[in-house]
């Protein structure tokens, strides 16, 4: 006997939703999206013309840059320098033979590389002691710990708003061309970085363990050292790994300018349209790059 | 009430948000006392351990610690807080540091700036935070990091932390929330048992009101900042309950 129970369910009446009040907000707010849209489009339309941008050009401009496409496809691997006929070419001084394109970029990418390490610790032992004067959890709560906030966070924008590179140009200026400015540039611009980073990994401590030893009646040193920087280090170790990835990639930029390192000479081949050369050092800078990049993600993965 | 180890009188603390967290509440402890301090969440009970040891700054009233005004100055405050332990209801371990090396933050109070930067104790200092993991039976487990520990171990090492002050008083704020029945009694068996043997007096906030009962040589309770009922275990009923935690108390 069929009951009630067995009775297939009813389907649900359709739900129509309330309707969504609107307002003189909610339509001047519409009107303002769409102005802005257009505006939006007009300027992108503008940037196009602005940056001359013009596929014809790009593509007849192919035929004059065969020689150089030339060049780069033929890199330069000697070890030793050869005059034009071939003959080994002897260093006047040693009576060995010169160096070649080779050894003498490996030289120059070493110096990129120390360049990039000193530089970077620089930074880390200058923004590590100023990145805890950034932390709003440790500064708040006290005139002169606002007074140390503000200033600091003041000098991190400042040297983060300055590019590596004009900051190299101001060095090269200051203490001639070499790898020294170079350090200076990349270790000035590098305290911002990292202050900021660090500061905001302070900031984002669990504060129960700093509660716990607090309550210890331990001094403020203390309580940072022992609460905060067991929390922290790991992200600080990551962060400056991190950071001294970035600044290989960079300092052979600030070769460009006259600080040293192999970015020197790449920009001196193409100068004067010795591109074979050029492009020996593109391959080194490419496979010296990608070594370090494993190897600084490897050591990342493992201290994280 | 001279031979008090605490003694607060007229107490009061209001919130920068304009929260009356604590108002004039009388209370103290003797030597050796157990003190279970029951009440809703919010009644104030944290905010009077965090005057007590001065983590916070009372607005009114005064907070004597073995006679002393406690925040008479930030300096005597933190020489107050060398003598008083707390454990908490997170545990507050810092993570990745060793068992031992969180037992021995408790002596951080009282080394120099210097020996505490590099780690650097004393041999007495390592007996005694050894002797402090041992009490609360976990001394196997005093090369692990925090988090491989469970929560019951993890609050025993906080315990053996605050008893390696060598502490007068013991504040524990929740120390058994965030842990299951059975847990909460080993966790406080230790606690409550070591300050017996040792004469610390202890001060619990407690929300089973079975366990503040059991462990409680006396009942504080609070109802919105304010001390509601003082006695002993057996004085508070159950109209005192309902008229702390509301109509739908049932015995918990």
């Amino acid at each position: 006997m069929p009951t009630s129970e067995q009775q297939p369910p009813q389907p649900a009446a359709r739900i129509i939703p309330p309707q969504k009040p609107r307002t003189l907000r909610d339509s001047l707010w519409t009107g303002l999206k769409w102005t802005l849209t257009a505006l939006f489009l007009v300027y992108l339309i503008a940037s196009f013309q602005r940056t001359e941008f013009n596929l014809y050009t790009l593509i007849s401009g192919g035929k004059d840059i065969k020689r150089v496409m030339y060049d780069l496809a033929h890199p330069d691997f000697s070890w030793v320098e050869r005059d034009a006929g071939g003959e080994v070419v002897l260093s006047r001084k040693t009576g060995q033979p010169k160096p070649g394109t080779v050894p003498v970029l490996l030289d120059e990418m070493n110096e990129t590389v120390m360049m990039s390490l000193v530089g970077t610790l620089l930074s880390v032992l200058l923004s590590f002691p100023l990145s805890f004067l950034a932390a709003r959890n440790l500064t708040k709560g006290s005139v002169s710990g606002q007074i140390a906030y503000n200033s600091v966070r003041f000098i991190f924008n400042v040297l983060r708003a300055f590019p590596p590179i004009i900051l190299a140009i101001i060095f090269v200026f200051m203490v001639g061309p070499g790898p020294f400015p170079g350090v200076l540039a990349l270790a000035l611009h590098s305290i911002g970085m990292l202050g900021k980073l660090f500061s905001e990994a302070i900031e984002s401590v669990d504060l129960a363990p700093v509660e716990a030893v607090r309550a210890t009646g331990a001094s403020n040193n203390l309580i940072v050292w022992f609460g905060i920087l067991p929390q922290v280090l790991p992200q600080f170790v990551a962060f400056s790994l991190y950071r001294w990835d970035i600044n290989i990639r960079m300092s052979i930029i600030l070769g460009i300018v006259g600080a040293g390192g192999i970015g020197f000479l790449l920009d001196q081949y193409i100068r004067l349209f010795q591109y074979q050369k050029a492009s020996t050092c593109f391959l080194i800078i490419l496979v010296a790059v990608t070594i370090l990049d494993w190897g600084s993600s490897w050591l990342r993965e493992r201290m994280g | 009430m001279s031979d008090a180890v605490f003694q607060t009188t007229g107490l009061g603390l209001t919130y920068p948000d304009g929260t009356r967290a604590l108002d004039s509440v009388d209370f103290h402890i003797r030597p050796g006392e157990v003190v279970s301090v029951i009440g809703r969440s919010g009644a104030g009970k944290s905010t009077l351990l965090r005057c007590l040891n001065g983590l916070l700054v009372p607005t009114d009233g005064s907070v004597q610690f073995r006679g002393k005004e406690v925040h008479s100055t930030p300096e005597h405050a933190r020489r107050v807080r060398r003598s008083v332990g707390m454990i908490f209801q997170s545990f507050g371990l810092v993570p990745r540091v060793s068992v031992l090396n969180n037992v021995l933050i408790g002596r951080a109070g009282q080394v120099g700036l210097w020996r505490g930067l590099f780690y650097h104790w004393t041999d007495e200092e390592k007996q005694l935070a050894l002797r402090c993991l041992s009490r609360v039976e976990i001394l196997e487990q005093w090369h692990k990091r925090p988090r491989e520990l469970s929560g019951g171990q993890q609050q025993r090492v906080a315990i053996a932390r605050a008893l390696c002050q060598q502490p007068a008083v013991l504040l524990a704020d929740e120390p058994v929330s965030a842990l299951d029945p059975a847990t909460a009694r080993v966790v406080l068996d230790h606690a409550v048992r070591i300050c017996r043997e040792d004469g610390i007096a202890m001060i619990a906030n407690l929300h089973s009101v079975s366990l503040a009962k059991e462990y409680g040589d006396r009942i504080v309770a609070f109802r919105q900042g304010r001390v509601f009922f003082e006695g002993l275990p057996a004085e508070l009923t159950d109209e005192v309950l309902r008229e702390i935690y509301g109509e739908h108390y049932a015995d918990f």
